[in-house]
């Protein structure tokens, strides 16, 4: 399996550093931004496995990073990670389509399992994308 | 002690609150009763001013003229019975005085001196009336010639007597009407005396009126009974029998008014025989006679003239006094009334910003609660994973083993501390997020009985007994099961920390049906330490903890009563120091609609 790609969003500067260490530590290739629209910028410019996404940011929150990437014909895989008080917000967000949601302050290893189980089902995603395509292909062929 | 706290739909329950919060039953409530003290007495002050002083003023208007109008008319009924009455006395005087000069014009001194002719002229002029006491005849020396009468008056010489001599020496024509004397046979009584004439030589035909006779005269009036009629003569000497008291020929306290031919009224303090300390007011009108100069005088006590009029005014003052009464019992009845309903009014406004004051305080808390617990889970999140990188590189350092020991400690420390931090900041978003309800059928003996299981270990490590009395049969109630496990977790580890001081003593949980059925009550007991009365106000405000620093966060019986108040239901307490707490959950079958934000799927 390719390193795991992962795209880092939160207005802190301070927590995107720590966590793109801990996570570069633990084999991941990790690229943080500070702001929604940098987000957007980097998803349409490179392809990530999984985003963890902070929900309260100034300018473009969460919530519109991740309705707008779904426009996007990618198949990253979201996982929020909210300090923000509403655990309601954050349960909107999966009915959006996120993966799963951790709250602040978390435990790495448990930000690395959910990274796991997102990157997983990114890579079932992705494959079912491209066996539909196969048999679009193939069923179109035939016809 | 006890403490209602209800929830949406209870807070009519709620016993009455003071004017401010900050001291329900301190100097606000004085202040209170004596703002409704001083409403009661401004309201029956002034509807007492308004309704009775127009009645008062109403009242006095009427007396005064009625007053007038009566005075008026007994003074002129005192006039005209006075005016028949002196008619009637002169009559009857110038009657006897034209008999009497009728007899001495008609018969000569010598026809007259025989004494059957003067016993004749004598019955002829007493013929019906007997007006007349006696008839004598005398000569100009004073000496009576004839005499017809019941005394012996014969040798009786008048020359020295005050009317013989003013008819001697008078006109011709001449009648004398005496005062009241005494005489020769000492008996009151008075003469009349007429001129006769032979030619040149005068004589006297002399009669005395009849006393009797003339005092029923006199007295010939009905004016009530304190009224009488007298005679006075100029030197205000009776000359008649006054009824009331007082004798014939005694000086009278009457005042001789001066002279006048029309009849005048006064009214003043005369004086009477029957009362000469106080002497009444009375009413009296006088005329002089014009022969003899006699002043007539008719008197009566004004309070009997006027007995009409203060009866009347005495009835008047009876309804007033009983209409003013009657205005003042149903002003402050009607006052009292009022006051009554705008206590009901204040108590109930109390109530509703009691229940408003709780729960903006919940909302702002609520509020307040989200916003920290972001900002702080923020930084709590850098720390965590700093640490976590100072732990990751400590595996592969190369540090002394006291320093590594050291650092290993410390990010024990750190990692607690934050965890520590987010259990605080966790409780804060549950507390804020209470308001979403999910609301399903519950069982409340099986959730309790769940939760029981859930503490049984930390209570027997208390040493404390927890007893389960659950009804059977209980209804299911409609409600948020979990919101409500959350409920009792906290009501049950509060009653087993509450026995931390003793280590020993039972928790009793019991769930019935409420006594109005309208849901479930679930009642918490415990043996524990109690709740001390100063505080017990304030165990539901949010952050309010007893317990130490970092143990406790305060939220939860805040949390408890927002979800309790939610569902629609009472949260209340009952404790004493040293005996322990009862806490009851009462909760509606159904809950209000308010808190049916979402309905579970099934």
């Amino acid at each position: 399996m390719l390193r795991t790609k992962i795209l880092l969003v939160d207005d802190e500067t301070e927590f995107t550093d720590s966590m793109s260490y801990l996570l570069g530590a633990r084999g991941y290739q990790v690229t943080a931004v500070n702001s929604g629209s940098d987000a957007l910028k980097a998803l349409k410019e490179g392809k990530y496995d999984v985003m963890v996404l902070d929900l309260k940011m100034p300018g473009k929150d969460g919530m519109t990073v991740l309705r707008e990437a779904k426009e996007l014909d990618i198949f990253t895989e979201t996982l929020i990670l909210t300090g923000h008080g509403t655990i309601d917000t954050a349960k909107e967000a999966m009915k959006l389509g996120a993966y799963d949601y951790l709250t602040k302050p978390c435990e790495i290893d448990d930000l690395v399992a959910k990274i796991q189980g997102a990157r997983i089902k990114k890579d079932t995603t992705e494959k079912e994308e491209i066996l539909k395509k196969i048999d679009g292909i193939v069923e179109g062929k035939s016809f | 002690m006890n403490k209602i706290l209800p929830g949406n739909g209870g807070c009519e329950q709620e016993k009455p609150m003071a004017f401010t919060r900050k001291d329900p039953a301190g100097p606000a409530v004085s202040e209170r009763e004596a703002y409704y003290k001083r409403q009661f007495r401004r309201f029956v002050f002034f509807t007492t001013v308004s309704s009775i002083i127009p009645l008062l003023i109403l009242g006095w208007i009427f007396n005064y003229f009625y007053t007038d109008f009566v005075r008026a008319r007994t003074e002129s009924s005192f006039v005209t019975q006075l005016e028949q009455h002196c008619k009637l006395v002169e009559l009857f005087l110038e009657e006897q005085v034209s008999k009497l000069d009728l007899a001495a014009r008609t018969h000569t001194k010598k026809f007259l001196s025989d004494k059957a002719n003067l016993s004749s002229v004598f019955e002829n002029i007493n013929e019906k009336k007997g007006a007349f006491t006696d008839l004598g005849l005398i000569d100009g020396e004073g000496r009576h010639l004839a005499y017809v009468g019941p005394y012996d008056l014969m040798d009786k010489n008048y020359s020295n007597t005050f009317w013989f001599q003013e008819i001697m020496t008078g006109p011709t024509k001449q009648v004398y009407i005496s005062d009241m004397f005494l005489g020769f046979r000492e008996v009151p009584h008075f003469i009349i005396a007429v001129l006769g004439t032979d030619g040149s030589e005068r004589w006297i035909l002399r009669a005395t009126i009849e006393t009797e006779v003339f005092r029923r005269i006199v007295e010939d009036v009905r004016i009530g009974s304190t009224g009488e009629v007298f005679l006075l003569n100029p030197q205000g000497i009776y000359q008649s029998n006054p009824s009331r008291g007082g004798k014939m020929l005694e000086k009278s306290s009457f005042p001789v008014m001066p002279f006048t031919e029309t009849v005048r009224v006064v009214v003043g303090r005369f004086g009477t025989a029957e009362n000469p300390d106080q002497p009444p007011e009375q009413i009296a009108s006088y005329v002089w006679l014009n022969n003899p100069r006699w002043m007539l005088v008719m008197r009566q006590n004004y309070s009997e003239a006027l007995y009409d009029v203060n009866h009347v005014n005495y009835v008047m003052l009876i309804i007033l006094h009983a209409s003013a009464l009657i205005i003042l019992v149903v002003t402050i009845l009607i006052t009292r009334h009022m006051i009554r309903a705008m206590r009901k009014r204040d108590a109930e406004v109390d109530q509703a910003n009691e229940c408003f004051f709780q729960a903006s305080k919940l909302a702002s808390v609520g509020e307040l609660s989200a916003g920290v617990a972001h900002e702080i889970n923020n930084p709590l999140a850098i720390i965590n994973f700093e640490g976590q990188i100072l732990s990751d590189m400590e595996k592969t350092a190369d540090m002394a083993p006291a320093f590594r020991e050291q650092l290993l400690k410390s990010l024990a420390r750190i990692s607690s501390q934050v965890k520590r931090c987010k259990r605080l900041t966790h409780s804060l978003l549950k507390f804020s997020r209470q308001t979403e309800a999910v609301i399903s059928d519950v069982n409340l003996n099986a959730l309790i009985e769940e939760v029981v299981t859930l503490v049984e270990r930390e209570a027997g490590s208390s040493g404390v007994r927890l007893i389960l009395e659950p009804e059977s049969g209980l209804p299911a109630i409609r409600a948020d099961g979990s919101q409500l496990q959350q409920v009792f977790l906290n009501l049950l580890t509060n009653a087993i920390d509450a026995h931390h001081q003793t280590g020993y003593g039972s928790v009793r949980i019991k769930t019935k049906t409420s006594k109005d059925n309208r849901g479930v009550e679930v009642v918490v007991s415990d043996t524990g330490s109690g709740i001390p009365p100063e505080i017990i106000d304030k165990i539901f405000d949010p952050f309010f903890t007893t317990k130490p620093v970092g143990k406790g966060t305060g939220l939860g019986l805040s949390i408890c009563y927002g979800i309790v108040r939610k569902l629609g239901g009472q949260l209340s307490v009952e404790s004493e120091v040293g005996k322990g707490s009862v806490f009851t959950v009462f909760l509606p079958y159904e809950p209000p609609l308010g808190a049916k934000d979402r309905e579970e799927v099934k």
